[in-house]
């Protein structure tokens, strides 16, 4: 009887903790949420609470991508916006080599938070060009978030079919499911859809959602800890819609700045990036022709994550805007490749996009562009980002044409 | 208030287990496409 009493008396005692501290701990979440929102943060990414939080506040804007978002820049929405100029800030979810699909389970494990939300996604036309996927392997390892999976597949919010598609796409990354049991029979009954498969989904419903709840947990405290660690003084001011943005001058100071560190290189790209991968950017000289640059994009299996991220995106009912940036046209003719071959990508993003209702900013005008590039990799530069920002910007406050 | 300590011991054993590795993700090294 002893035992009894101690173990009912922990299991309470647990239970009531992890409780008061969540609660608590989301409080303190929230109290940060203007300077988490922006920062470069991996428990931000990998994690719920601080998403679900941002989504809380109508004026942050989430904004999804890779490297692209990752990367800093002193024209990068996530300072141009810190202090709310024109009313709003932006949530920034990026990790470098982020798949397209991560991204779509981590806005299927927002769930409800996202309906009727302004979201923004950023492609990355290179991840286009890889049958197979870049280094898919690596980047999975990096990017995957077993709470965002086992959220989207216990959630009710996406269609039985689309998350059986998803979790049979999973399957085929046995290293990933093996991080995590639960998650493994979870996402493999969700993937078979037989009768004993459903069975077994209800049979270890109560210990999935046990496992999703220590992971949520564990995801606060993660947070809670880098709160506690974070410099007081590093919160920007805000001070929304007080300060109009002038876009002219902006596209000017950025440009110049930009420039200054741009001009010692053939491409018109950042001359540090330049002096570290000439050799590398120099034996890329006709390496493709159209043919091969078509086929090779026809095959990526991109398409799909994207063609599943659009349909995710409807079944949550978020307002998405897609944005990419485009090919560098210079880059493209040294390779070999054609403007008729390499605008294909854009028409096809539009076309798969218009199917789902979903709007599009490709930025193809700038594919000549000499300062938009920050690299040879579709990185944005200073002078880019302003663009980026104008975009973001009219998203926001419905003035996108 | 020693076996109570022992089970919330257990406890949260029990749950350093289950979160184990589910948010220490290698960094990707970005080498470009």
């Amino acid at each position: 009887l002893p035992h009894l009493v101690a173990a009912v008396s922990a299991a309470a005692l647990f239970l009531l903790g992890l409780t008061a501290f969540s609660w608590y701990a989301e409080r303190v979440v929230d109290r940060h949420i203007y300077q988490l929102a922006g920062s470069r943060y991996a428990q931000k990414d990998l994690g719920l609470v601080v998403q679900q939080v941002a989504l809380r506040h109508a004026d942050l804007l989430p904004l999804f991508g890779t490297s692209e978002i990752d990367r800093l820049s002193r024209y990068h929405a996530r300072d141009l916006f810190a202090d709310a100029p024109t009313g709003f800030s932006v949530l920034t979810v990026a990790r470098p080599g982020t798949p397209i699909f991560e991204t779509m389970l981590n806005l299927g494990a927002l769930g409800r938070t996202l309906r009727g939300r302004k979201v923004v996604i950023s492609l990355s036309p290179p991840m286009f060009l890889f049958p197979d996927g870049f280094l898919l392997d690596e980047r999975w390892a990096a990017n995957f978030s077993p709470v965002h999976t086992l959220t989207l597949l216990l959630d009710s919010v996406l269609s039985p079919p689309l998350k059986q598609q998803l979790a049979q796409r999973l399957v085929e990354r046995p290293a990933l499911l093996a991080r995590n049991r639960v998650l493994e029979v979870v996402v493999r009954a969700a993937a078979d859809g037989s009768a004993t498969a459903r069975l077994l989904h209800y049979a270890l419903l109560p210990l999935a959602h046990l496992q999703r709840q220590l992971l949520l947990t564990q995801d606060r405290i993660l947070v809670f800890g880098h709160i506690m660690k974070m410099a007081p003084d590093r919160a920007p001011a805000r001070s929304p819609g007080a300060r109009p943005l002038d876009w002219p001058a902006l596209v000017a100071d950025a440009t110049a700045e930009f420039q200054a560190r741009a001009s010692a290189n053939p491409f018109g790209v950042d001359d540090d990036w330049w002096s570290r991968l000439h050799t590398w950017a120099e034996a890329q000289r006709n390496t493709l022709t159209d043919d091969e640059f078509l086929r090779i994009m026809a095959r990526s299996a991109t398409w799909l994550d994207f063609e599943q991220l659009l349909r995710a995106l409807r079944e949550l009912d978020a307002q998405p805007l897609i944005l990419s940036m485009p090919f560098y046209a210079p880059y493209m003719a040294h390779q070999g490749v054609s403007p008729a071959a390499y605008r294909q990508y854009y028409s096809r993003v539009r076309a798969l996009a218009h199917q789902y209702g979903v709007r599009t900013v490709i930025f193809d005008d700038h594919e000549s562009d000499r300062f938009f590039f920050h690299d040879l990799w579709s990185h944005i530069s200073p002078r880019g980002w302003v663009y980026f920002d104008q975009a973001l910007d009219a998203f926001y406050h419905d003035t996108l044409r | 208030v020693a076996l109570t300590a022992y089970y919330l011991a257990i406890l949260f054993g029990v749950m350093a287990l289950a979160t184990r590795g589910a948010f220490t993700n290698p960094s990707f090294v970005y080498q470009g496409f």
